[in-house]
């Protein structure tokens, strides 16, 4: 038999009753309410007329408006207290914690915690690293310096009230990392996809196999994992990789149990909606494609109530072989502003990561560029091969991609192969789409 | 697996629940004796922090009556 309190980071949260869990959920949302409409200029003019006692049901909930990173922007553009605007949920004097966004899709948003706020994300994030196995016998490296990018701080602050001993590897090149690493004997990494395909890769031009230097277990952060990359990453380390999914203003709101198929909902500290696509009204069914829309209920320095993620997520069946209680998600397959009109062909860049990453190992690093040419749109996949890769196989690799593409996307690629290491390699977000477009 | 559950479902939270009012209010009364000594202050404010974070997993389970 298995000890739930060694299973469970909180049994009495993880396994309690769904009735239960959304009993607390729309419990603090009334809370929320009441303490943002009491705290942040944002709300008091935002849920003008809109009171707690209103929220009874899940139905009450979508009548609440939605919030959006515009909306953000607009309540800190301009507006005091520099630099957090009407958002802010307390004296400017309690925020301890500076966050800003990436700006990947526009200016960023900053976001202030308290100290309490911010203990309350990292309880989250300890629910998060207990899931994917991680416990006091592990050594963590960090090969990042974090900047004011908040995932790896959740995670790092995380690990240390798990126990963990963790190891910051900010000021050190790729090959610096890769020797601290083993110098240290770490068993657990945390960083994003893209930096731990390329680690593996540095490792592998040392002469090294990565699946002997001893790292058991891998918490992905920063960016998207299709289940491809993520399998791949298993297989170049010989670890456990975990996924989660979450952002600077909700915080991580589902992550992965042991099974690794698919994502908790992080209950009851979230209250997340699935809304279909088109309305954002209704709750899609398990196995619909929907948008996200997030509820963070522990929060008071930035209250957020149903921000609209823009995470595009396949709702998952109920229930789980590791016990856990909460909502799932099956997949995450990307971010509704990332879905380009292409040709007239609705076109999402995972489509191509998941081609390349399960099908292409001899594909190192790719980059996708879409530019007006004329009156058309022309797209291009940049891959850049393996070094040992002769001309023949070269020439069989790009017909067969672009091949495998049209049948995927309804697109024809223009295939460029490029000079091995030519293409960025990126330790934060990457961008390997480019829409040259606008 | 649905034993071991089981077994922390029927714990009774009432007495966890009261512990951690308990250390709220004897975190309260340290403040008012510490004055304005940033050691109290400062430190009483970060163990707040982790008692809610305790009420937000244990207390809000117990006020539903589990």
């Amino acid at each position: 038999m298995i000890n739930p309190n060694k299973h469970y980071w909180n049994p009495l949260l993880e396994t309690a009753p769904p009735e239960t869990l959304l009993a607390i959920e729309l419990k603090n949302l009334g809370k929320l309410i009441e303490y943002a409409k009491a705290h942040s200029v944002f709300y008091q003019k935002k849920y003008q007329g809109i009171q707690a006692g209103d929220i009874q049901g899940l139905e009450d909930v979508r009548r609440l408006p939605l919030v959006d990173k515009e909306d953000l922007r607009q309540a800190q553009e301009g507006r005091p207290p520099f630099p957090y605007g009407e958002l802010l949920g307390v004296d400017l004097k309690d925020v301890t914690h500076f966050r800003q966004t990436s700006g990947t899709t526009g200016r960023p948003v900053y976001v202030p915690e308290s100290f309490e706020s911010w203990q309350w994300r990292i309880e989250i994030w300890c629910h998060i690293l207990w899931m994917a196995g991680f416990r006091e016998s592990d050594r963590v490296f960090v090969p990042f310096g974090y900047n004011v990018y908040v995932a790896f701080w959740e995670g790092h602050y995380a690990a240390e009230k798990l126990g963990c001993e963790v190891v910051p590897g900010g000021a050190l090149d790729t090959r610096g990392r890769i020797s601290k690493m083993m110098e240290i004997k770490a068993t657990a990494l945390l960083n994003t996809p893209t930096y731990g395909l390329h680690l593996a890769e540095e490792v592998s031009k040392m002469g090294l196999d990565p699946r002997t230097i001893g790292i058991k277990r891998i918490q992905c952060a920063g960016e998207p994992l299709p289940q491809a990359t993520r399998q791949r990453l298993e297989q170049l380390w010989g670890a456990e990789v975990y996924d989660h999914i979450g952002g600077t203003e909700p915080c991580a709101w589902a992550a992965m149990c042991g099974e690794r198929k698919g994502l908790h909902i992080m209950e009851p500290f979230f209250l997340v909606e699935i809304l279909d696509m088109e309305t954002l009204s209704r709750e899609v069914d398990p196995g619909e494609l929907g948008v996200a829309v997030v509820t963070p209920l522990g929060r008071h320095s930035f209250p957020l109530i149903r921000f609209n993620t823009q995470d595009v997520v396949r709702r998952g069946e109920d229930g789980c072989p590791c016990g856990r209680t909460s909502k799932r998600i099956a997949e995450v397959t990307g971010r509704s502003d990332d879905l380009r009109k292409i040709r007239g062909v609705l076109f999402t860049p995972v489509t191509v990561e998941e081609i390349v990453r399960r099908e292409f190992q001899e594909i190192v690093e790719y980059e996708i560029v879409v530019e007006r040419q004329g009156i058309m749109d022309e797209i291009t996949l940049k891959l850049e091969p393996q070094e040992e890769l002769g001309v023949e196989a070269l020439k069989e690799l790009t017909g067969r991609i672009s091949e495998r593409l049209k049948t995927k996307t309804n697109l024809r690629f223009r295939i460029e192969a490029v000079a091995p290491g030519s293409l960025p390699r990126y330790t934060l977000k990457s961008k390997r789409f480019k829409d040259l477009r606008r | 697996m649905p034993n071991a559950i089981k077994e922390t479902q029927g714990l009774d939270l009432g007495p966890m629940k009261a512990i951690i009012d308990q250390i709220e209010r004897l975190l309260k009364t340290l403040d008012e004796q510490g004055g304005t000594m940033p050691v109290i202050e400062k430190n009483v404010k970060a163990m707040s922090c982790y008692v809610n974070v305790l009420k937000f997993g244990i207390s809000d389970l117990a006020e539903l009556g589990r």
